[in-house]
């Protein structure tokens, strides 16, 4: 039974001087110790999934919409695929993913392979409009709870939150949906993308999120993004820069957020650092099996369909262009790989 | 010679409301319910506790565990059971197993 492998002479002793200690500890802080001690080398600890652009919803700001169709949803992963991926970066490593769509509520096989996942270890974070939780998904989610449920809430009248989702009756849903999640107990914040439409609006959004439970959190930001088919019919509803400064010093804690991004920011700059996490321990993948950067960056991608995760984040993904890697800007694209490898890669411009 | 003959003879499970998994080096227990205080939360064993975790299967005793121990590692079965009451006792108090049989 003896396993010559385990145990190494006097290492083994002090192994088992420490037996009886088990580390109890927050995933962030297990997670920056982690990096500490890998000193830059990539790894693969956190991944935002967009399972589909699939969506009950047509927020006028929302980039994944033109793939809502149903010839582009015929082309998403299948279940069997994503359980696939999901092991393979499971073996490589991951500790938090989050879904997101489109609207992941909105897949039929969703809480499989939310369930799936969770089964697996993974700490789960879920970005949903909300309107789509039904008291079985309720139920389902306080017997494997998520790390987060964040819920797009752009509007405080009926008015104007569908007229952003162009979805009849979505503010009532969601509040359906909000009161769901908050019955059984569950992680929530909300967040608002803050818009013309809503502009006047924000503040009392968030006055509105201060008043429901105290573990309730809120998130601003005016992050207006070109469609994924290229459009920029979305900047029509984008705020000016003077108006979105106005709101963040009318407010005390955004202010304060402001003020620490910012310094945050200039402190990563000055050490060097690189401002964003993708592809050194962030990733993203697309509703079709594309292992990219970010949901920001989808400049090039690695084909998870053809190649593994494993290669695609450790080979290629260091590579993709970025103009967040400070030494990466401006950067013209560059090819890598070669043969059956290539294949595996996709450009976008 | 051990001694603790009532916590030897003891068999325990685990819950399976704990998950275990291995990122980097590093052994953790995830807990389903990961929520304390908005925290995920989570739990690191060493090398021993690893192993542990992985002899627990609701069937052996501790002192068949103890045994195999023992060829696995250099340690007296003395440390070793003191070892072993610890970590099975913070285990438990976790929720991560409990005692089937004793």
């Amino acid at each position: 039974m003896s396993d010559p492998e385990r145990g190494r002479g006097e290492e083994k002793s002090s192994v088992m001087k420490d037996s009886q200690q088990i580390g109890d500890m927050s995933a962030e802080v297990w997670s920056e110790q982690l990096f500490q001690r890998f000193q830059g080398k990539p790894f693969p600890l956190t991944g935002q999934w967009e399972l589909t652009c699939r969506c009950n919803l047509k927020c006028v700001m929302c980039y994944t919409d033109p793939f809502n169709t149903p010839a582009q949803i015929s082309r998403e992963l299948s279940y069997e695929e994503i359980v696939r991926i999901l092991d393979e970066i499971h073996a490589a490593g991951c500790l938090e993913l989050t879904f997101t769509g489109g609207e992941p509520f909105a897949r039929r096989d969703f809480l499989d392979i939310y369930t799936y996942a969770k089964k697996k270890g993974f700490l789960l974070t879920i970005f949903t409009n909300g309107t789509l939780i039904t008291p079985r998904i309720a139920d389902h989610l306080k017997a494997y709870p998520p790390s987060m449920i964040e819920v797009s809430f752009h509007g405080l009248t009926r008015q104007s939150f569908d007229q952003i989702t162009l979805g009849h009756g979505s503010y009532d849903r969601c509040l359906e949906g909000i009161a769901l999640i908050l019955g059984k107990g569950l992680p929530l914040t909300l967040k608002t993308v803050g818009m013309t439409i809503n502009r006047d609006e924000i503040l009392k959004i968030k006055e509105f999120v201060g008043g429901l439970e105290e573990n309730v959190q809120y998130k601003f930001g005016s992050d207006i993004r070109p469609k994924l088919d290229g459009s920029e019919d979305v900047y029509q509803y984008q705020l000016p820069r003077e108006e979105i400064q106005a709101i963040e010093q009318a407010d005390e804690e955004f202010h304060a957020d402001r003020v620490q991004q910012e310094r945050c920011k200039q402190e990563w700059i000055d050490q060097g650092k690189q401002l964003c996490g993708g592809g050194k321990y962030k990733f993203h993948i697309d509703a079709y099996g594309q292992l990219q950067l970010c949901s920001n960056n989808r400049r090039r991608g690695y084909d998870l369909r053809q190649g593994s995760f494993r290669e695609g984040f450790h080979q290629f993904l260091p590579e993709f262009p970025c103009t967040a890697r400070q030494s990466g800007q401006g950067e013209p694209l560059v090819n890598i790989g070669t043969g059956d490898s290539q294949k595996k890669l996709t450009e976008t411009a | 010679m051990p001694t603790n003959t009532p916590f030897l003879k003891k068999q325990y499970s685990r819950n399976e409301q704990f998950i275990s998994r291995q990122i980097a080096d590093e052994f953790l227990l995830i807990p389903l319910s990961n929520q304390l205080n908005g925290e995920n939360r989570l739990f690191v064993l060493n090398e021993v506790g690893a192993r542990i975790w992985e002899l627990i299967d609701g069937g052996r005793s501790v002192q068949q565990i103890e045994q195999l121990l023992l060829e696995e590692f250099d340690t007296t079965p003395e440390q070793l059971e003191e070892d072993l009451l610890r970590l099975l006792d913070q285990l438990q108090e976790l929720g991560a197993i409990q005692i089937v049989a004793e």
